[in-house]
């Protein structure tokens, strides 16, 4: 019993739409000089790709051997951005809750190539859901918990990043006129999106980040592209449609 | 060591010092907040629970929502069958419907400038769901047990919408703030006091009811959790009314806990959280999102954020007040005190 077709596409054009930002971003970040999170953004295009293969498997450009690998590297390299994070200074460690989630993330996409065991013969995904996405019936998922406290981190992580991400940017003003800048307690995790971003650092929250430098300036669509609150919108993409697929695995 | 304590940027950078940075505790809105935000969560699971390819099917409706009519009165009985019969010839259309309305719902609630509409919304998708999803979750059946997730999922959804709604009124507890103490207090009475009630019904205190019904739930269930629940249902083999009576007892002691001081209320609540996550597992099978047939994590999550909503505050001691302002901004500006 699979998904229907259609709603494998819608998300994996979402993934692909996703991981297109993602490049644009960092070009865009080189062309203009700005600072943006690389690894993250770079992740992003991965994790992109990777699920909208999973999703459509004829859009599945690497064999799942590789994408195993290219995920068992991203883990570990969140993993090793943690454990720095957790030694360094108060800024570092700010930069642990944003570093967090995506180790979470890279995990659960090497879960997912991982934990399916006897899909269909030939799949895209060389033993990943590929087309047996939804559970075919010889497919068996191994530790299907794990499956669901992902699921419900990735829902917990969404909301959380949604919560400190307005609806608009801002469009001028001070910091400190911004009033919804989401920072701070829980917002960490996603407002460090921008610790990165030469832009964020006043606030460290995904609004408006060019509204410090003076009014107006957040009208310029490429500050626009570049903001971290356009890449909180990512992290939400990525979270939700993660879930998505790890809840059709449980099955 | 990790510090998790909310309530303002110095806490953030707290992380893994705890105890390098003061310890502030969090506002009533920013307590809210965080609840409000689980229980966006639970919609946006429920969502992406309602995507599953079974749901696609008309299985959804003769093996889901059909059998929910069963000894309900006729009025509420047609009027289900009615809806798994549009739900029957339209599987993909309604299932799409239902799955967006419950993102939706979710990213909502999540969203600050549209919290209240997504709540309220929220209370009229439960009703309805209530009344045409889940048989008005058994309880007008007689079969009706917390054990299987009575009095209904869905309809703790709409109570919890009303309980954290945003209000900036004062309370002792977070549940007090938008409908008052007392007000508060009658519905945590109303919700485990039918909960007793339920747990006693002649259906349910036979000496192999009990067993028979949490037995029943490990079909299909991983290894593991199927062993905890057949393990769990052995223990109440033959004494179904002893087991019963205890349960209802138990429950009556957290019915009670709202009437009660502050400090046995925290036990009792803690004691509620404990019970929730029994409920879940062994009664609900984690509201059995193993089989891919779960719509809903059940009554067990939805119970527990319940609980965390009547969790007494502490009043604040003279002279540790929190700072009045937050990012050199009234304090009413800070992210959580919405």
């Amino acid at each position: 019993m699979n998904i229907p077709h259609w709603l494998a596409d819608i998300f994996a054009a979402i993934m692909l739409a996703t991981a297109a930002y993602c490049v644009g971003r960092l070009v865009f970040a080189r062309l203009r000089g700005r600072h943006v999170d690389h690894d993250t953004d770079l992740v992003h295009v991965l994790m992109g790709v990777g699920m909208a293969g999973m999703l459509v498997s004829d859009l599945n450009p690497l064999d799942g051997t590789v994408w195993k690998a290219v995920f068992a590297v991203t883990t570990l390299w969140f993993a090793g951005r943690v454990a720095l994070g957790r030694h360094g200074d108060d800024r570092a460690r700010l930069a642990l809750r944003h570093h967090v989630p995506h180790l979470v993330l890279s995990g659960a996409m090497l879960y997912m190539y991982l934990a399916p065991s006897g899909a269909r013969a030939g799949s895209a995904s060389g033993g990943g859901m590929g087309d047996a996405m939804g559970g075919s019936a010889s497919m068996v998922v191994h530790y299907p918990i794990l499956a669901l406290v992902l699921a419900l981190f990735l829902c917990g992580y969404a909301v959380i990043v949604i919560d400190r991400t307005p609806l608009v940017a801002a469009s001028g003003g001070t910091p400190d006129a911004r009033g919804t800048a989401p920072a701070a307690p829980l917002g960490a995790c996603c407002a460090v999106a921008g610790a990165g971003d030469t832009e964020a650092l006043p606030s460290a929250s995904g609004a408006g980040q060019d509204g410090g430098r003076g009014q107006g300036r957040g009208q310029n669509p490429v500050r626009s592209l570049l903001a971290p609150r356009a890449a909180n919108c990512c992290d939400i993409a990525m979270s939700v449609t993660m879930a998505f697929m790890l809840i059709t695995l449980l099955q | 060591m990790s510090e998790t304590t909310l309530g303002g940027p110095e806490v953030a950078l707290s992380l893994g010092r705890a105890h390098s940075v003061p310890k502030v505790r969090r506002t009533p809105a920013e307590i809210r907040r965080l609840l409000q935000l689980a229980l966006a969560a639970l919609w946006l699971l429920d969502g992406l629970l309602q995507l599953q390819p079974f749901m696609f099917t008309k299985a959804f409706a003769t093996q889901i929502i059909d059998p929910t009519a069963q000894g309900n009165p006729s009025a509420v009985a047609h009027s289900i069958t009615w809806s798994a019969g549009i739900i029957g010839h339209h599987p993909v259309g309604t299932n799409a419907a239902f799955a967006a309305v419950q993102l939706l719902l979710g990213l909502g609630i999540a969203c600050r400038p549209t919290v209240r509409a997504a709540l309220a919304a929220s209370i009229g998708w439960s009703l309805a769901v209530w009344w045409f999803g889940e048989g008005l979750g058994g309880i007008l059946t007689g079969g009706a047990s917390p054990l299987s997730g009575a009095p209904g999922g869905v309809i703790l959804y709409a109570l919890l919408a009303v309980l954290l709604w945003p209000t900036d009124r004062e309370g002792p507890f977070p549940a007090a703030r938008p409908v008052g103490a007392v007000a508060a207090r009658g519905l945590w009475l109303l919700l485990w006091g039918s909960l007793v009630f339920f747990t006693l019904q002649s259906a349910n205190t036979g000496p192999q009811d009990m067993n028979a019904m949490i037995a029943g739930m490990a079909d299909g269930q991983p290894d593991w959790l199927g062993a905890i629940i057949k393990h769990s249902a052995s223990l109440v083999a033959h004494r179904g009314l002893a087991a019963s009576i205890i349960l209802a007892a138990v429950l009556a002691l957290v019915a009670v806990a709202v009437l009660l001081p502050p400090a046995v209320r925290r036990a009792l609540i803690v004691l509620a959280l404990v019970l929730a996550a029994v409920i879940w597992v062994v009664g609900e099978a984690m509201g059995g999102v193993f089989g891919g047939q779960g719509t809903d994590p059940n009554s067990g999550p939805l119970l527990a954020l319940i609980a965390l909503a009547y969790w007494p505050a502490t009043p604040r001691r003279p002279g540790r007040r929190r700072p009045e302002t937050w990012r050199g901004r009234p304090r009413e500006h800070s992210p959580l005190a919405r």
